[in-house]
């Protein structure tokens, strides 16, 4: 089968890669028929993220149809149309039965690598890494989905794939980080980051009831397309200066109080300008420093006495410089981590086909899988206007 | 399930076995040599040169746990069993020791465990477990290049629920005893085990080898799969993409 393959720096290619099989009893097959790259494929493209081998097959965010199943598999069949959740999740322990199931227990082959990364593994992801278990991602014709009992859930047929795709991940991403601050009535959401999941979170924060929510980027069409949404501001921070002159400017904006709540949609390759940007570059260069969090610190700079601050931007090493100070005597709460996607598949296409959210607004581009190396480049340096690539695999398989 | 081989035990197994300098020794070699090498650049000239290059070597042997020297003299320091710089092993047995949380109850777990059959599914080494006369048990490893270990072991303590403890009997080709306990907790099942290995005789290639191979690390792992195949069933493994 054809698949989009990891070659090292700035280099994807699709070539033609064994097709998956059914190893478990649990397994299904997806015939992959939308599959979109996500920001966080972008810390793969330049080669920010550990464990990348030439022949990685990427992509977490896919459905398609479902063409195999294990002898286990009672709740699919041959023909479901289906959407599956970035993180695998077994369902059988302690954190999957909790809905903690970006945290699954048993899904990472590798835990032993993540946990000398980090000290405990997180679950495993599609198609991110050999550290989070080397699985082969959804940028592809077929997909092997272990437990496929669990995580990939019937799509209603009134939902186009583009409608029923973002559940997969950027919707629940953003969703869930718009959830964790706690969002009150007439409260004041900080977005940093309008990239599709900044853009869902943008529309969860106003779904769960913020009155103002400010947009913090410096791209246009990201920043037009955000402010369709009512009760938007946008801020551009290349108009501001640096990071503190950032935290002064989101005061001013909120009466000298600061954003009941931020939300980091940004993550570990932040833009830097001037000498902050300069200093994180230097270091993640000389490999002194793994991540520029320049979003992070100016989040917490900003959030008001009391709030919260939101990370759902992904980071994978460690970072300088971050003002513990202030997060520790406002007394912030820091809420952080990979989506629980399982949880939020059913209630966001509910949504979503009650109308009330249409997320196939932030596909800007729409190309045949072949086409995934012009993508990511387009992608990365935010060409044409573009927010989200949606990939379409070919046709048959022989 | 054997057939699952996770991409990390093959590189753990090529490292194990390259590797021949005991973990104090690495931190003394190391040290030395970043004294040894700072103390030649200050000093200069021919001798701080060499010096220098003496204290790169240390250091080099002591972050990677690989001397040359010693491949060459077929010596190595990495375990008790390795025959030493001076040609001596020190026999000593190897103790390991590991626990893992189980969501599941304390009686499923036991029963699983209690069932020797079972062990095979998880324990990297052993190929079988299969019951012998008199309530004891005939255990078949394969351990790369230490290869094939039979003996048999009898039950030395039996508590439903709590804890299992077993040894090998007099006279078999490699001593070990083990013990299992289990613990009920807000998070399901916590498990310990204990395991010990003396391989007859002091020193001997096979010891080494052994030594190599039984580590804490292998333990942990499979008492990861243990707790995998009782919480989904099943062991995950990488599709293989290249």
């Amino acid at each position: 089968m054809k698949a989009v393959v990891w070659h090292g720096k700035g280099d994807v290619r699709v070539e033609r890669v064994p097709d998956p099989e059914v190893i478990n009893p649990r397994d299904i097959i997806v015939r992959v028929t939308s599959t979109a790259i996500c920001g966080s494929d972008l810390h793969l493209y330049d080669d920010v993220i550990p464990t990348m081998r030439a022949g990685d097959v990427l992509g977490h965010e896919f459905m398609g149809e479902v063409v195999e199943t294990g002898p286990a598999v009672a709740n699919l069949q041959l023909g479901d149309r289906v959407v599956v959740p970035f993180p695998i999740a077994c369902g059988g322990c302690y954190f999957c039965e909790r809905g903690l199931w970006s945290l699954c227990d048993n899904s990472n082959p590798n835990a032993f690598m993540a946990e000398q990364a980090w000290g405990q593994s997180p679950a495993g992801i599609f198609g991110y890494s050999h550290l989070l278990g080397g699985y082969a991602g959804g940028q592809a014709e077929y997909v092997w989905v272990p437990y496929g009992d669990v995580g990939p859930l019937k799509v209603p047929e009134s939902l186009s794939d583009e409608q029923a795709l973002f559940p997969s991940d950027v919707f629940p991403t953003g969703y869930q980080a718009a959830e964790a601050c706690g969002i009150q009535p007439g409260d004041t959401v900080a977005v940093w980051g309008c990239g599709p999941v900044g853009q869902f979170a943008i529309i969860s924060a106003r779904l769960l009831g913020a009155e103002r929510i400010i947009a913090i980027d410096d791209v246009s069409e990201r920043l037009e397309m955000a402010m369709h949404q009512p009760g938007v501001e946008p801020l551009r921070p290349s108009e501001i200066g640096n990071s503190l002159e950032i935290a002064e400017a989101l005061r001013e904006l909120t009466a000298g109080r600061g954003p009941d709540a931020c939300i980091d949609a940004v993550g570990m390759e932040a833009h830097g300008i001037g000498l902050e940007g300069w200093y994180d570059r230097l270091k993640q260069a000389t490999w002194l420093e793994t991540e520029r969090p320049v979003a992070l610190r100016q989040a917490i700079m900003a959030c008001r006495k009391g709030g919260t601050v939101s990370v759902p931007g992904v980071y994978a090493g460690v970072a300088d410089k971050i003002p513990l100070g202030a997060l520790m005597n406002k007394g912030l709460t820091l809420k952080t981590g990979q989506t629980h996607v399982h949880r939020y598949l059913r209630p966001l296409l509910q949504r979503i086909e009650q109308g009330e959210v249409d997320p196939s607004v932030i596909v800007t581009h729409r190309l045949p899988l072949e086409q995934a190396p012009e993508a990511y480049a387009m992608f990365r340096d935010k060409r044409d206007g573009c927010v989200k690539v949606v990939l379409k695999p070919g046709t048959a398989l022989h | 399930m054997k057939g699952e081989r996770m991409q990390g035990e093959q590189a753990e197994q090529g490292y194990a076995d390259w590797r021949n300098v005991g973990d104090n020794e690495r931190r003394l070699s190391l040290l030395g040599g970043a004294l040894a090498s700072i103390l030649g650049l200050r000093r200069g000239g021919p001798l701080g040169m060499l010096m220098a290059g003496l204290g790169a070597v240390f250091m080099y042997r002591g972050a990677t746990g690989h001397c040359a020297l010693y491949q060459r003299l077929g010596r190595s320091t990495a375990t008790p069993h390795d025959k030493g710089l001076l040609g001596r092993a020190s026999g000593a047995a190897l103790r390991l020791r590991a626990s893992v949380t189980i969501n599941r109850d304390r009686g499923e777990v036991y029963a699983y465990w209690r069932d020797f059959s079972n062990l095979v599914r998880f324990m990297r080494f052993i190929e079988e477990v299969r019951p012998a006369p008199d309530g004891r048990s005939h255990w078949v490893a394969e351990v790369p290049m230490a290869g094939r270990l039979e003996w048999e072991s009898e039950i030395t303590a039996d508590e439903p629920d709590q804890r299992i403890a077993w040894r090998s009997v007099e006279g078999s080709e490699i001593e070990t005893s083990g013990e299992v306990r289990f613990r009920s907790s807000p998070y399901g099942t916590e498990v310990e085990v204990e395991m010990s290995y003396q391989p007859p005789g002091t020193a001997g290639a096979i010891a080494a080898r052994l030594a190599r191979s039984l580590t804490q690390a292998m333990l942990r792992e499979d008492l990861r799969r243990f707790k995998r195949l009782m919480e989904s069933g099943e062991l995950p493994s990488a599709a293989i993409s290249q």
